[in-house]
């Protein structure tokens, strides 16, 4: 039993270099930063120079689980990957996210995490049962698919119970934003990590228990409560149509009486779904879901599929028989954005593109592990071929050129033939166009020349598939909320995949305002403004952006999902729709029996974020963050659509100079950092990051 | 038949409306409860029933836009969507919409998808909504349409959101943040 529920108290490191294999202790050094992120983000400051290219043997990428995993608690099946991010400009931190029972079994074998370091000569993946861990020969595996991957490694374990987490083509050939699937899910970054280290795969099976410190009835009784707090897919609160029990609709509950899994033998009928039925929160969603160009594709609904121990499937079954015409395989389980992304290829031709070109595009950039969800590579593809024509025949030799035009005049038709075509071109890195296009957004413009942000952010408009700042050159993702977002989207390295903040903005939509007041350290109304009708900053939109700042690397580190999980509210009128703010502090107090009040917790919150912080600074070498690092788009102060219209008008998106620069200064002063946006001495010393202070001092980086 | 016995008979025919049918109950619909009585008694009489809060605290009325009045359960159907029920029992197509969509600009604000009125509870002939959101807009000049680009028609009332913003929410419906 080890020293603190949750965790197993030993992490693996696995140098491929060497192939030394070797056990650490969890709580020594990494038990203050709770778990996968936190761990990954201490692994890089501590280990992983400054300057460190992301593909050189001197990065380090960390696969970890939190203490929830395998417990039971609902939501806490996720995985997380940390490294430096692939096409980062200045290489700077990041993760990447995993689904299904990888973390799970990575606990069951008695591992919080797994650090690999170096390069293997050849080929390899790394077997892990229980506590035997061996390095393994991948040879003829690379240069397959994550299907087959993943099938393979399985069958060599002798279990179908085992997890693997793995890359496809896109990862083994560096392309920048190819991701590592677990269990065939998972969404976004770091499978180049794997690739550039000739990784192929983690494959684990455990059959240990997870110790807890509470009973086993406490345990229960935490799963139960937790049940009542949890909404829709998406943490949607209400359904999308009237039903007899809604006070409220219009949400993200897809369920109805006439909405069925037309594909599940007999066929289901989701029905009304009263939330005080937890037996029905897996039909809540998803199911005919959005991404979806086509109401039919609800008869290839076969189920939805979830995390380890979570109630609420976010991944959508999917059996589409036609698809066996185009690719090996006839079904797809993959959430929303995994399903769409394709769709974004086909840019201004996009409704022209049916449901074969979604599934067979779907199954192909899972199998190949394009990854891409968040549509940075789609936005690019797009914004050339529809917008800058001229840069392909600038940029693609003459004979590619030519060749590519049939496929272009196939995406203009919605064919699914161009799709298949250009995910292999990509997957493989063939030709100029998966080169360029395999080197990321920030490397990809230089390259071939595009236009200054400037224009582009006015031809693109300010959204996905265009980047944040000159800096970070990631899309935004979930800006709603206007300062909020804007804050968050500009405090990563990526985008800074918050769902939780987008369920405010949700939640602002679906009910009565009222239930914002009383949530945990936000407290106020104030925080939300009705979505399109944006007003000034002030104090809550600041505690609320300050606590979604901890939020986002505290679900990271417990590996719980920040996108379905959260619990500010709860679908329960007469619980006033209000969640429990102080829900994660109190599992962390049950599951460990390191008792912490929310507002400790929060803390711990910010000692990673302050860390992730602090190897931003240090990686770009410049503390003054507000002109380097925490910028934002031109377009959202000044975009022609916009002219005469002045902020804050009700359906102006139109952001203000000065109110913006004033959340910075509030934002900055409220998480204990200078004027410059850089943590003071003060700020590190109260979250036990004195050492990181020391360090930064030596850099003159403090 | 005494009349409280009566009474908890018209509250428990309220409750199965509710609960079974997922519909309000209209004074008329109560003949099979107690024969002699007319539908003015039985109006009379679940009115007082609503009243009580303290024997029939879920029991409550709601009007429709003509002023006839339903009963339902709050146990079993809240007040949103009695309304709605109230609204489609006017048998009129073109006031349910527009009703429903001044409902939806005030209290969320949202534009309202046309596609909506499809679903079976508005009891409105898949095929007339065409005609129906047409009219709509020629008979109370607060409600509005907009087109979405991708050819998706939502409608919205003048009296809660200005043209720009009403935009931006259906652009907003249309391309979720995933």
């Amino acid at each position: 039993m080890p020293k603190y529920g949750g965790w197993t108290g030993k992490i693996l490191r696995v140098n491929l270099t060497t192939g030394k294999i070797s056990s650490e202790d969890t709580f020594a050094k990494y038990m203050q930063f709770l778990g996968a992120e936190g761990f990954g983000i201490k692994v890089i400051w501590d280990e992983v120079p400054a300057g460190t290219h992301p593909y050189a043997p001197e990065n380090k990428i960390l696969l970890g689980a939190g203490p929830f995993n395998g417990t039971g608690i609902p939501h806490a099946g996720r995985s997380t990957y940390v490294s430096l991010l692939p096409d980062s400009p200045f290489y700077g931190v990041g993760s990447g996210h995993g689904s299904g029972h990888w973390g799970a079994n990575l606990k069951f074998a008695g591992w919080d995490a797994v650090i690999v370091e170096g390069k293997a000569a050849k080929p390899v993946w790394i077997c892990i049962q229980d506590e035997n861990v061996s390095i393994r020969d991948a040879s003829k595996l690379w240069g397959t698919g994550i299907y087959r991957t993943t099938a393979a490694i399985m069958e060599e374990i002798g279990s179908e119970c085992a997890s693997v987490a793995a890359i496809g083509q896109a990862g083994e050939n560096l392309f920048g934003p190819a991701t590592i699937l677990t269990d065939r899910s998972g969404s976004g970054q770091q499978g180049a990590i794997m690739g550039s280290k000739n990784l192929k795969a983690v494959g684990v099976r455990g059959t240990g228990p997870v110790h807890i410190a509470c009973t086993g009835k406490q345990l229960l009784d935490a799963i139960v409560y937790h049940t009542t707090l949890i909404g829709g897919t998406s943490g949607s609160m209400t359904p999308k149509f009237p039903q007899p029990w809604a006070e409220y609709y219009g949400g993200g509950w897809t369920n109805a009486k006439n909405v069925f899994w037309g594909g599940a033998n007999p066929a289901v009928v989701t029905g009304t779904c009263d939330p005080h039925d937890v037996q029905s929160i897996a039909f809540r969603g998803p199911g005919n879901r959005w991404p979806w160009p086509n109401q039919d594709m609800q008869y290839s609904m076969v189920r939805g599929a979830s995390c380890f121990g979570c109630p609420q499937p976010c991944n959508q079954g999917v059996r589409y028989t036609k698809m066996a015409t185009f690719v090996p395989g006839e079904t797809i389980v993959n959430e929303c954005g995994g399903i769409s992304t394709t769709r974004d290829y086909y840019g201004k031709y996009a409704s022209a593109a049916g449901n074969d070109a979604y599934a067979a595009g779907s199954w192909l950039a899972d199998d190949y592990g394009l990854g891409d969800d968040y549509h940075y590579t789609t936005g690019d593809f797009a914004y050339v071929v529809d917008q800058h024509p001229e840069l392909l025949k600038a940029n693609l030799p003459e004979a590619e050129y030519r060749a590519l035009q049939p496929f272009l005049e196939l995406r203009a038709k919605g064919d699914v033939k161009f799709i298949i075509e250009f995910l292999r071109r990509l997957a493989f890195r063939e030709g100029e166009l998966g080169t360029a296009f395999g080197l990321g957004s920030y490397e990809l413009n230089k390259r071939w020349k595009f236009p200054p942000m400037t224009q582009q952010w006015q031809e693109r408009g300010m959204g996905k598939a265009v980047a944040w700042n000159t800096t970070t050159w990631f899309a935004p993702h979930h800006f709603e909320g206007q300062q909020v977002g804007f804050i968050l989207n500009s405090m990563y390295n990526r985008d800074p995949t918050m769902h939780e903040q987008t369920h405010f903005n949700e939640i602002a939509t679906e009910v009565d305002p009222k239930v914002f007041e009383a949530v945990g350290l936000v407290n106020s109304g104030d925080a939300i403004d009705k979505d399109g009708n944006t007003g000034p900053i002030n104090e809550a939109k600041i505690r609320l952006a300050k606590r979604l700042s901890a939020d986002g690397v505290i679900h990271n580190s417990l590996a719980t999902c920040n996108r379905s999980g959260a619990s500010f509210f709860s679908p329960l009128k007469e619980r006033g729709y209000k969640g429990d703010s102080a829900i994660d502090a109190k599992e962390y107090s049950l599951i460990t029996g390191d008792a912490k009040t929310e507002e400790q917790f929060h803390e711990v919150g910010l000692r990673i974020f302050n860390l992730m912080r602090a190897c931003t600074i240090r990686s770009m070498g410049t503390k003054n963050m507000r002109a380097g690092h925490d910028k934002f788009p031109d377009s959202a102060f000044d975009h022609p659509d916009w002219k005469d219209k002045p902020a804050f008008t009700p359906g102006i998106q139109r952001m203000d100079r000065a109110d913006m620069e004033k959340a910075l200064d509030m934002y900055y002063a409220a998480m204990g950092w200078d004027n410059n946006g850089a943590p003071t001495k003060e700020t590190y010393h109260k979250l036990g990051l004195d050492d990181v202070a020391d360090q930064l001092a030596k850099l003159n980086l403090l | 038949m005494k009349a409280e016995e009566l009474h908890i008979k018209l509250a428990e025919k309220v409750r199965g409306d509710s609960k079974y049918l997922a519909d309000v109950t209209s004074a008329n619909a109560l003949g099979a409860v107690q024969s002699g009585l007319q539908s003015d008694d039985f109006a009379t009489r679940l009115g007082e029933i609503a009243q009580d809060d303290v024997t029939f605290p879920d029991i409550k009325s709601i009007a429709g836009p003509t002023g006839k009045v339903y009963f339902y359960s709050q146990k079993f159907m809240t007040e949103t969507y009695a309304r709605i029920l109230a609204r489609v029992k006017a048998e009129d197509p073109c006031l349910t919409i527009a009703e429903t969509v001044r409902e939806e600009s005030r209290v969320y604000p949202r534009v309202t998808n046309t596609e909506l009125f499809k679903y079976a509870l508005f009891r409105i002939d898949r095929e007339e909504i065409d005609k129906h959101v047409a009219r709509v807009q020629e008979l109370y000049e607060d409600i509005k349409s907009i087109k979405s680009p991708t050819g998706s028609v939502y409608l919205y009332s003048t009296r809660y959101l200005t043209p720009d913003w009403a935009a931006y929410l259906a652009k907003k419906v249309e391309h979720p943040d995933s």
